[in-house]
């Protein structure tokens, strides 16, 4: 294997420059997308939970259309055709802005995780059992009040677990985000490797970074989990 | 537009310039994934086996291996078997196999993941009966737990191909002729053409998942009636002086005492 290792490229200042910067974009594309994405699902939850098919219909295409075509497809899609198809001003807007790149990305990822978002608190919803529901009724509070109170929490203590699963899924797939040159972390370690020609230190670096997150961010989802496990809860249910 | 050029772009999308040369397009994406997900179920069997094993020294690598390929995007998976590979073997490897050894890899550890948790359904009074009656740990996995453990979880692995087969539209980076490098080239040189190229490639994308999509939910629907088939019938809801020893698994009746004519 005739290939010569010379570490000391990350160190170096432009690249190490590029690479944390990568790093810290990762981390600020994975926070938006996963807000906007929450955002979104839990939207698309209430609406396919409706009785009124004039709301569940569109809201089951939705899920049906996003969560079937990959996600690489929608970072694509949102950064060439998004614009072609607003009226030309807000077009031509979108696509001379210096950070549409970042935008696209963060509205594709969001369309590429708000499936899975929504089908879980849908489930989570579903699994609230129904006598919470009417007793809160009984109790004389508004729906307001009752899912505010009574049915969010427990909602979301079910899908705390899932919701964590879906971010680090999220996190990974940020690296689709370097297709269209948002300069994050995997485009920041291809940059690198395209000038110095030591791909393998490159790529050594940013899946170090990937790991290192990686593994924090399960550590935490686990914590999370453990704290609202149910059958552990000391709360009577 | 035209009949003629849809039907061009559908061809080119589904097949690449198949007759006349390679095969590309999303038959190359379903290629892959069919070959990533086949050879990484061979080789998942022993990685789950090991992350479950009873020894440390199994286990302990394996876990380490399994939680740093999951932690790792697809994508960089991608690229390590794209940089790696040409070191490692000097001849000119196609793209198209380092592309395979990267999925390869991804699904071997994902399944492996999948095993564990279809053995973990399966309780552990088995096991005791098991080494009760006088079996080895290997015998008891061969004959007795994976061949429920892998019936199980038919319809994950069923779900896993979809989520695989989507993670395959990634391969275009390194310049694969798949549906995305064909429909992107497209797209590039008729710019006046860009949403019907793109809904074309959607399209595609689309029913090929959903079909996977509907054969994975009846398979789950399949699985659970059979599931219950089979457990009615090791369990008995006949009278115990019916049951026929045809009804258990086969490889099992070696251990089944014949009874003895006195």
């Amino acid at each position: 294997m005739d290939y010569h290792f010379d570490w000391s490229i990350l160190i170096q200042e432009p690249y190490l420059g590029w690479l944390i910067n990568g790093a810290w974009l990762t981390i600020l594309l994975t926070l938006l997308s996963s807000i906007v994405s929450l955002a979104m699902g839990v939207g698309l939850a209430f609406l396919s939970l409706s009785r009124n098919p004039l709301y569940y219909q569109p809201a089951r295409l939705y899920i049906n259309i996003t969560r079937n075509i990959p996600g690489i497809f929608w970072i694509l899609f949102f950064f060439f055709v998004f614009p072609q198809i607003l009226p030309s001003a807000a077009g031509n807007a979108l696509n001379t802005s210096a950070y549409f790149p970042l935008i696209a990305g963060v509205i594709g990822l969001s369309v590429d995780n708000s499936p899975y978002v929504a089908e879980i608190i849908r489930s989570a919803v579903s699994a609230i059992p129904a006598g919470q529901w009417e007793s809160a009724m009984a109790c004389g509070l508004s729906p307001a009040q009752s899912w505010r109170t009574i049915l969010l929490p427990q909602a979301f203590r079910v899908s705390a677990g899932p919701l964590g699963t879906r971010l680090i899924h999220n996190f990974k797939n940020t690296s689709l985000c370097m297709a269209i040159a948002v300069p994050e972390l995997t485009w920041a370690s291809r940059q690198v490797e395209s000038l110095t020609f030591r791909g393998i230190e490159a790529l050594t670096a940013a899946t170090v970074f990937y790991l290192l997150l990686g593994l924090l961010l399960a550590t935490l989802v686990n914590y999370m989990e453990n704290r609202f496990d149910q059958a552990k809860s000391n709360v009577r249910s | 537009m035209n009949i003629d050029i849809f039907l061009q772009n559908i061809k080119l999308l589904l097949l690449g310039p198949f007759p006349d040369g390679q095969l590309g397009g999303l038959s190359l994406n379903l290629l892959v994934a069919a070959g990533a997900l086949s050879l990484g179920f061979l080789l998942s069997l022993p990685l789950g086996l090991a992350r479950k094993a009873q020894t440390r020294l199994l286990r302990w690598p394996a876990t380490c291996l399994i939680e740093a390929v999951k932690a790792v995007p697809v994508l960089l998976l991608v690229f390590w078997a794209y940089l790696l590979l040409p070191l490692l073997f000097p001849t000119d490897l196609p793209p198209f196999i380092s592309a395979l050894m990267s999925f390869t890899v991804y699904s071997t550890v994902y399944l492996a993941e999948t095993l564990r948790a279809g053995i973990d359904t399966i309780p552990a009074t088995q096991r005791d009966a098991a080494l009760a009656s006088g079996m080895h740990y290997y015998q008891w996995q061969l004959h007795v737990c994976l061949p429920q453990a892998i019936r199980r979880m038919i319809p994950c692995y069923a779900s896993f191909f979809i989520s695989i087969f989507k993670d395959t539209s990634v391969l275009y980076i390194i310049g694969i002729m798949d549906i995305l490098q064909y429909g992107l080239t497209m797209a590039e040189s008729h710019p006046d053409r860009i949403m019907t190229i793109y809904g074309q490639m959607g399209l595609c994308l689309f029913v090929v998942c959903q079909t996977i999509g509907f054969i994975a939910a009846w398979l789950e629907k399949r699985f659970e009636m059979a599931d219950c088939q089979m457990c009615r019938k090791v369990v008995g809801q006949r009278s115990t002086q019916k049951r026929s020893k045809a009804t258990l698994l086969p490889s099992f009746q070696r251990f089944i005492n014949k009874p003895t004519n006195q």
